[in-house]
């Protein structure tokens, strides 16, 4: 009887505890959530420290054509020697060609390729272009020298070696743009305007 | 435990300092990668033979004459003109060579030479300093009358 007595007393006490319990577990929530929002607005603190006169410039690389033993330097150059009038199977025009580099970085790689501006494509085909380096141009369309001479065709060809910036040193070729003796009888009277191009490479 | 968990922060260590090393050495290929072209232009026109020569043999009196022209050849700054006789004198050249500026020979003088009625006129040209191989011919019958020098 005694248990049934206190059995209502109880209960209320337990329903009263329980529902302290509940609302201290949700203020405890709330002080976390709190804390978690205090803690995302601390991190917004921020700071810079900065390094200034950070100034890049890049270098260049600037190609020039020169032609003769005292050559005017330009980038591109229409030969007064290469070109050639009447030229006849066996014969050959030959010049003196100067390639330098007036930019501020060197690069490691020259190649040399021909096209054909305007005129007759077999005529094109059928002279021998070559580049002798160091080379003398002669008469006769010779170029004399030791160096190594590279045939210029119209895929670039390597002329080993790259040029310092600064225009100097000056690297010298001897080109010289033959018509073979075997040359086809109808390639009489026939115009062919070509471009050398020399490239600077990686 | 301890030395096991920072083994894999030296190896990611390792790794940035192989990138830097490899950022380092990529630099002089992004220098080259600058480039440049320079042309030289140049025009090649070739020559060509001449074409036979055209004319006539003359007779004149105590000789012959020739009058002879062809077309001209493209680059070409002079001719050789021979006139070789005919009869018992073939492959002879009986007046000589003669170089000529233009592409006509015109000789009036002429000899006396026999050279039994035909000759061959052979025109070779000069471009620049070299004489085309192969000369232009073409033989001349002489059929006009017959005078006093003239067989």
């Amino acid at each position: 009887m005694e248990e049934l007595a206190t059995s209502p007393s109880r209960t209320r006490r337990a329903r009263r505890g329980a529902e302290r319990h509940r609302r201290s577990r949700a203020v405890a929530a709330l002080g976390v959530g709190a804390c978690v929002a205090m803690g995302s607005t601390m991190a917004a603190w921020t700071d810079q420290a900065t390094i200034s006169g950070v100034t890049v410039a890049t270098g260049s690389v600037n190609l020039q054509v020169g032609e003769g033993a005292s050559p005017t330097f330009a980038d591109s150059l229409t030969s007064s020697a290469l070109n050639a009038t009447g030229l006849m199977p066996g014969q050959a025009v030959s010049s003196r060609i100067a390639v330098r580099n007036v930019g501020t970085g060197a690069f490691p790689g020259l190649t040399v390729a021909r096209v054909l501006v305007s005129g007759d494509a077999d005529l094109a085909t059928a002279l021998q272009v070559t580049a002798l380096e160091n080379g003398t141009a002669g008469a006769g369309g010779v170029c004399t020298g030791a160096g190594t001479a590279t045939s210029v065709v119209s895929a670039p060809a390597a002329l080993a070696g790259g040029l310092a910036a600064g225009g100097t040193p000056v690297r010298w070729f001897c080109v010289r743009v033959a018509l073979p003796a075997s040359a086809a009888s109808t390639l009489q009277s026939k115009t062919a305007s070509l471009r050398l191009v020399f490239d600077a490479t990686t | 435990m301890g030395s096991a968990r920072s083994a894999p922060r030296r190896a990611v260590a390792v790794v940035a300092v192989a990138a830097g090393v490899a950022a380092v050495l990529a630099t002089p290929a992004t220098r080259a990668a600058f480039t440049d072209s320079a042309t030289v232009s140049a025009t090649i026109r070739t020559g060509a033979a001449p074409a036979a020569p055209v004319g006539a043999l003359g007779c004149r009196e105590n000789g012959w004459e020739a009058t002879v022209s062809w077309q001209a050849s493209a680059g070409a700054t002079s001719y050789l003109v021979t006139l070789y006789g005919g009869g018992n004198l073939t492959g002879t050249a009986v007046w000589g060579t003669f170089v000529v500026p233009t592409n006509s020979w015109d000789v009036q003088a002429g000899t006396s030479t026999w050279f039994n009625g035909d000759a061959t006129v052979s025109v070779q040209a000069r471009v620049g300093d070299h004489w085309l191989s192969t000369p232009s011919e073409r033989r001349f019958v002489y059929a006009g009358p017959v005078i006093q020098g003239c067989d």
